[in-house]
């Protein structure tokens, strides 16, 4: 069990520490983009039209099915092999970080449809009522009535579902990353293949994800709180 | 505080389940009352709730508690049910002593029917289910007898069509008769009903309130504790006013005048 | 010979384990299975044995655990519990699932020179992740239960064992089938992630596939997502209907 020589180390060190920045790029951005993905899956299950509806809930009903890992085989290995078998040529390279960020919005997208499906909806339509009626144009009262109503309703939730989506930017190991760009646990497994020890970066992984989770959790609630109060106070 | 140097403050201590050995006078005194509250005190912190609260409930009569809304009359009533301990005084269910200092006394096991305002009924059981629960586990009744006397019991309230229902199927009414036909199937020694149709619509009041009537005709022992004066009058023969913690008692309808004339 | 039957047969049953791998200590119907069956097996043995550690913690983290008896020593040893079971909860609640699983894989034999068998390892790993969410649902289905549906059992004369059996247990129960049914598709998709391992379950019986026979991986891996997703769907919209029915019969009116 020997922290100071696999894990403090001078080379091992610091690609621990590209990883940890790696992951948080990672799980920021596939963040934001589920939140886009998610947003636009809203409007589609709220839109008039039948179209928009049923794609907006065919997305969920097959991204909340599938697993993750198989998912990110299949962008980062199926994929290119089919492109090859349909005859479009080689399929580009260095498209992998790409690929992962797509898989982990895609899967977090569809989770985050549903929750801020119920948060709309759990906002009573007397709101939305009451602000038809002083003269308020939709898109307004989306932005000013029923959204901010809305967020206060699922900020755990929504919380919850982003902290697991960092977490799932663990799986990018079955993903073929350049070595530079990988992520946290994928450079404790590069570590493992040279020092042939597994333990002792595990370990300190472990403890950097218990402290990342719980202390974006209490970040994420703070702030939730705070907009809470604010929203209250305005 | 001190009244009458009796004030102990105890923790709220459940009784141990012993069925065996419920408290019982060494010689069984003959029931004078069904229900004999005597100076009742309660304290919660510093304000006082019950200020020496008293009254009989003969057997086969029905009294009727009212009051506003925050005089004590919740408190009172959970003292009886055994839910709470209460500081001093007395409380005895038929001919047994109802030990200040702890909740579930074991002599009130079954000897009280109680219906709550709301959440009465186990929402998993249907309603002959609801009924025979208790009979079967607490009287040990066989499971046909227990049927009959139950399915009895819904006849009677008039609900006997419903037996097979969930209460989530039953309205407001429906379920309040239920709960009372459930407690009358244990043959408590008297019922107490917590304003029973308070949450319930104005239509559907008059379901239950008959049915207390009858109940009351019948020669059923029954503290009622209700807002509906209309109800209290036809069923109740005394009548008492709970208001700033102090009671007071009298067979005539017109102290319940009080009540609505102050406002509250 | 590439034929259809032989590919489903493959990613159902997987590849025959030669019998010098097998640990006699152990299950052999543990060890010999692969594909989707051990997938399942694995959910199944998971979710079994997470439901005994689940309420296991869920018992440990009550308040009555902490601060119970008189006796100093009792009192000790139930905070000890409590502490335990709360650290261990919210270690595997924020740790991801890669890394929960690589910790049970490596962690027996680094420190305790402990050799197990790979499945034996999966099924610890996720029955420690589905315990510790069950705990949890555990714990949420007592704090709603209606605490006057107690008072109403112990007036009609029931004990507290039989309102507790009779009254609370059924209600909770209802109360929590639908977070157990989720938490059992969570599991089975997210076994998948036991292929970073090589635990022969479907995702990698699908790899293994692929490198000893000359087979598409984008059309393999699609049967395998097509197959996930089928049983995830169905077993979910199995169950949301099966419980709409006992919804009302938990709620107290």
């Amino acid at each position: 069990m020997d922290f100071a020589r696999y894990v403090f180390a001078p080379p091992y060190w610091g690609w621990l520490c590209r990883g940890l920045g790696m992951t948080l790029i990672i799980g920021i951005t596939s963040g934001l983009g589920s939140a886009l993905l998610g947003f636009l899956v809203l409007r589609c299950y709220l839109s008039p039209n039948r179209l928009f509806r049923a794609t907006g809930a065919c997305y969920v009903m097959v991204f909340r099915n599938l697993p993750l890992l198989p998912l990110l085989l299949f962008l980062a290995f199926g994929l290119p092999e089919i492109w090859r078998q349909i005859g479009w040529g080689a399929f580009p390279r260095g498209l992998e970080l790409a690929l992962l960020l797509l898989g982990l919005s895609f899967n977090t997208g569809a989770y985050l449809a549903e929750i801020l499906r119920a948060g709309a909806e759990a906002v009573a339509p007397s709101q939305t009522e009451a602000a038809r009626t002083l003269g308020l144009m939709p898109g307004t009262i989306r932005r000013r009535v029923v959204y901010p109503q809305a967020v206060r309703i699922m900020a755990p939730a929504l919380a919850s579902r982003f902290i697991h989506n960092m977490k799932n930017s663990t799986l990018a190991l079955v993903v073929p990353l350049p070595l530079e760009s990988m992520e946290l646990l994928g450079q404790a497994g590069r570590i493992a293949g040279q020092t042939f020890s597994w333990a002792e970066p595990l370990i300190f992984v472990t403890s950097v994800y218990l402290l990342l989770a719980h202390g974006l959790g209490r970040l994420l609630n703070y702030w939730a709180a705070n907009e809470h109060a604010r929203i209250l106070a305005a | 505080m001190s009244v009458d140097g009796n004030v102990r403050i105890r923790p709220e201590k459940e009784a141990k389940t012993v069925r065996s050995t419920i408290p019982r006078a060494v010689e069984p005194r003959p029931i004078v009352n069904a229900l004999q509250v005597e100076s009742i005190c309660k304290q919660f912190g510093e304000r006082r709730v019950l200020d020496n609260v008293g009254f009989h409930l003969p057997q086969r009569e029905v009294l009727a508690l009212c009051g506003p809304s925050g005089a004590g009359k919740t408190t009172l009533l959970r003292i009886i049910c055994g839910l709470i301990s209460f500081d001093a005084g007395h409380v005895t269910i038929g001919n047994v002593l109802i030990p200040f200092n702890t909740c579930y006394p074991a002599g009130m096991y079954g000897q009280v029917g109680v219906i709550f305002q709301e959440h009465n009924l186990f929402p998993h059981l249907t309603a002959i289910e609801n009924v025979t629960l208790a009979l079967r586990e607490f009287k040990r009744m066989p499971v046909n007898q227990a049927y009959e006397r139950g399915m009895g019991e819904l006849e009677r309230m008039g609900v006997g069509a419903l037996a097979k229902r969930y209460p989530y199927n039953l309205s407001g009414g429906e379920r309040q008769r239920v709960a009372i036909a459930r407690a009358l199937a244990i043959d408590p020694l008297l019922l107490l009903l917590d304003e029973p149709t308070s949450h319930l619509d104005p239509d559907r009041v008059d379901e239950v309130c008959d049915r207390v009537v009858e109940l009351a005709g019948a020669g059923t022992t029954m503290l009622l504790v209700t807002h509906n004066i209309k109800c209290a009058r036809q069923a109740a023969k005394s009548f008492a006013l709970l208001e700033d913690g102090k009671c007071q008692v009298s067979h005539d309808p017109a102290l319940l005048d009080n009540l609505r004339y102050r406002g509250k | 010979m590439m034929t259809l039957r032989h590919v489903l047969s493959v990613l159902l049953f997987g590849y025959p384990v030669p019998p010098e791998m097998i640990d006699p200590h152990f299950p052999s119907f543990l060890q010999r299975g692969g594909g989707m069956l051990l997938t399942l097996l694995i959910t199944g043995l998971s979710m079994l044995i997470g439901a005994i550690l689940g309420t296991a913690l869920a018992l440990c983290r009550r308040e009555k655990t902490k601060a119970a008896s008189a006796n100093a020593f009792d009192r000790m040893i139930g905070s000890a519990l409590y502490s335990t079971a709360t650290v261990l909860v919210e270690a595997v609640r924020g740790l991801p699932i890669a890394l929960l699983i690589l910790l049970t894989f490596h962690l027996p034999y680094r420190l305790f020179h402990l050799r197990l068998p790979d499945s034996v390892l999966a099924i610890t790993a996720l029955s420690f992740y589905s315990g510790a969410y069950l705990s949890e649902i555990v714990r949420a289905g007592f704090r709603s239960f209606d605490p006057s549906l107690h008072h109403v059992g112990r007036v009609l004369g029931l004990t507290p064992r039989q309102v507790l059996l009779k009254i609370e247990l059924p209600i909770i129960c209802r109360h929590m089938l639908p977070d157990l049914t989720n938490l059992a598709v969570t599991v089975f998709k997210d076994s998948s992630t036991l292929a970073i391992v090589a635990v022969p379950e479907l995702t990698y019986v699908a790899r293994q596939m692929v490198m000893s026979e000359p087979i598409n991986y984008g059309l393999v891996l699609l049967l395998v997502l097509g197959s996930y997703w089928v049983l995830a769907t169905v077993l979910s919209v199995l169950t949301t209907r099966t419980l709409r029915l006992l919804v009302p019969m938990h709620i107290s009116f």
